[in-house]
């Protein structure tokens, strides 16, 4: 099993890399030998060919380096997905895979575009614990949500809000999945705190 | 007459208060109501000043009051740690003539980071020191940039700006700025040429993100810093640590003044360099400085000596949700190199709000808690199992890791246990269903 961890040292705002820890556990217990890579800034980016990937959380600022770092890996990130390279977005890293970012000075940046949806910053942080309803596993998803954007155009959300924040403003709908590519706003180890979706993704990979 | 209306509804509602035995911002909140720019209005003392920042605000801000007083000043300051504006509010009108005079010779004022730019709209601080700028309680800060953004907003154009020139983040208040004073520490034996712990916030430089370089790292993100893109760079400075000394326990500041560290922690070490800049820069003698430190045990709580059941043990903050906080005790746990048994406790996560988010153990390092010399390791209350989860991700020997969430349970079984030497790690949120246990013994010269 190929994993490879996008912008560790530049994407790793609220401990998500416990995500990729959780996951390597739970493929290891399942007999897997797993090897995790690093690619960031400065180095060739190439998914081609990963069972998954992983992303997290970021400042503002730093989503945005990582952003315009990504543009022109698009292609090999969009093939890389269409071949069913499973990837895991935490937090505001997501949003980088839509059509565009707003901030909250009202700079547009331009999305990967890999997406439909929109993402707008502002100047407030919306901050909460989560508890959220899926159909991927069993059990509900819990998680905290830090964030300072609302994200629009969703047409196939990740979870059901019960309790917290969704993706736009009074959206009862969290997170986005396309396919091979899951996005969500729960920040930080969402995979050592719901082990059942951790062993969803072990599963699949392992199929 | 608004002013006088403020102060007096000020002054009459603190009395009340305390008659009931209560203190709190009220009185504060009660005298904006009434004149809602009094601060703007009184006369403040000659010098003012403020201690904003992550870590070190509390211990920072009683240590120079503590040199000031004995140089002979009357210091007025937020010693309740109401450090929002109705705190601070009430703290100015309490200590005021009906004629809005502030009777002191120093306003000194412990700052919210995020809460600042509220007070400092209507009077600016003469001196301002910034202590660094850390991954804290993300829960209501975000994280450090955003609160960067809000630090920046409470600095005025007059007010002399006190830097420690080893955060590159608190470094950029003083770009393109003339009236700052820098402090900073040079190399030391413990500094390392990489990042320790589980992230490097420095890793980017965070005037224009290309990749930053390090001669040296003291801790974190602290350390010697330059970026070859854009040149942002670690300062020269005015106030330098020179020398830190731990078998002697002498920190040497400007290759002159010796101070005994009463507690061998570089965040302590931080805490004296800064008093002692601007205790410095208001024209206090630095002899009388460092004698005055040298002997200054602080009363903040944050260290104690205890005795539970059998055991000797030495109490020891760190804010749950601040890694870094985290990371330097244990880091002075560890440099003892003495066997002894470690009780961490996180029971309440904050005392402010409630909250289910760990996130944050994943920023500590726990992985150092394998030395040889933690014999033991007792992880209590309500998340002890997250933890352990956590734990379970590092090197330690989980053979050596009890868990229970019934802290007083755990603490009978600890009391009647001959351990050795303990040490406990827990935040304020928790302190108290730990001392409600134990006896507290006279502070000692930490040796």
């Amino acid at each position: 099993m190929r994993i490879i961890h996008l912008f560790a040292d530049l994407c790793n705002l609220y401990g998500d890399y416990g995500n990729v820890c959780a996951l390597k556990r739970a493929l290891e217990n399942k007999g897997q030998s797993v090897e995790v890579e690093y690619q960031s800034i400065d180095d060739t980016i190439d998914i081609s060919g990963a069972d998954f990937v992983f992303i997290g959380s970021a400042t503002e600022r730093n989503q945005k380096v990582a952003l315009e770092y990504l543009q022109d890996y698009k292609d090999n990130i969009k093939a890389a997905i269409d071949n069913g390279t499973v990837i895991l977005a935490t937090g505001n890293s997501f949003e980088m895979f839509g059509q565009s970012i707003i901030d909250c000075d009202g700079v547009r940046y331009d999305g990967l575009a890999l997406f439909s949806y929109e993402t707008t910053e502002g100047k407030e942080r919306i901050v909460t614990d989560s508890l959220c309803g899926t159909s991927l596993c069993g059990g509900d998803i819990i998680g905290f949500v830090n964030k300072a954007s609302l994200t629009t155009g969703v047409t196939s959300p990740l979870f059901d809000v019960k309790q917290g924040s969704g993706n736009g403003k009074d959206d009862n709908k969290e997170g986005v999945h396309y396919g091979s590519f899951y996005g969500t706003h729960l920040i930080g180890p969402v995979l050592i705190r719901n082990p059942q979706l951790c062993g969803y993704f072990a599963e699949m990979l392992i199929k | 007459m608004r002013m006088f209306l403020a102060i007096l509804a000020c002054k009459v509602s603190k009395c009340l208060l305390k008659l009931i035995g209560r203190g709190s911002s009220l009185p504060g909140d009660i005298a904006l109501k009434i004149c809602p720019d009094v601060l703007s209005r009184v006369k403040l003392p000659e010098q003012v000043i403020a201690v904003t920042g992550s870590n070190g605000k509390t211990s920072t801000v009683e240590m120079i009051a503590q040199v000031m007083r004995k140089s002979g000043k009357r210091v007025i300051w937020n010693k309740e740690g109401s450090n929002q504006i109705a705190g601070v509010t009430a703290i100015i009108l309490s200590e005021c003539t009906f004629g809005g005079k502030v009777k002191g010779d120093v306003l000194l004022l412990e700052s919210d980071e995020r809460y600042a730019k509220y007070s400092f709209k209507f009077f600016a601080p003469t001196h301002y020191i910034i202590t660094n700028l850390y991954r804290d309680q993300l829960t209501r800060n975000g994280h450090p940039e955003w609160v960067y953004e809000s630090v920046k907003d409470s600095i005025r154009p007059e007010s002399q700006l006190i830097l420690n020139a080893d955060d590159p983040l608190v470094s950029r208040y003083g770009k393109d700025r003339d009236n700052v004073v820098w402090f900073g520490m040079d190399k030391q034996d413990f500094s390392t040429d990489h990042a320790t712990g589980v992230y490097n916030d420095g890793a980017f430089c965070p005037e224009c993100k290309h990749r930053m370089n390090y001669d040296y790292y003291h801790y974190a993100h602290i350390g010697s810093y330059h970026c070859d893109n854009c040149g942002h760079k670690k300062h020269d400075t005015q106030y330098t640590v020179t020398n830190v000394d731990y078998d002697s326990g002498i920190v040497t500041i400007n290759d002159k003044y010796k101070i005994k560290l009463l507690f061998k922690s570089v965040y302590n070490v931080y805490n004296i360099l800064a008093c002692f800049a601007v205790c410095s820069i208001v024209g206090i003698d630095g002899d009388m400085i460092a004698d005055e430190l040298s002997h200054y045990f602080l009363k903040n709580g944050r260290i104690l000596q205890y005795k539970l059941g059998v055991n000797k043990g030495t109490f020891l903050i760190a804010k749950h949700e601040n890694s870094v906080a985290s990371d330097r005790v244990y880091d002075y746990i560890i440099r003892k190199n003495q066997p002894c048994s470690v009780i961490i406790i996180i029971d309440s996560v904050s005392r402010r709000y409630s909250t289910g988010e760990i996130s944050w153990l994943w920023d500590i390092d726990y992985g150092v808690l394998k030395a040889d010399c933690i014999q033991h390791l007792y992880l209590l209350g309500r998340h002890a199992k997250d933890l352990e989860t956590r734990l379970s991700y590092t090197d330690v020997d989980m053979n050596k890791v009890t868990i229970n969430e019934d802290i007083p349970a755990a603490l009978d079984e600890i009391a009647a246990k001959p351990l050795g030497k303990l040490y406990t790690v827990t935040c304020f949120s928790d302190k108290e269903k730990f001392l409600s246990k134990v006896e507290l013994t006279p502070a000692e010269e930490d040796v």
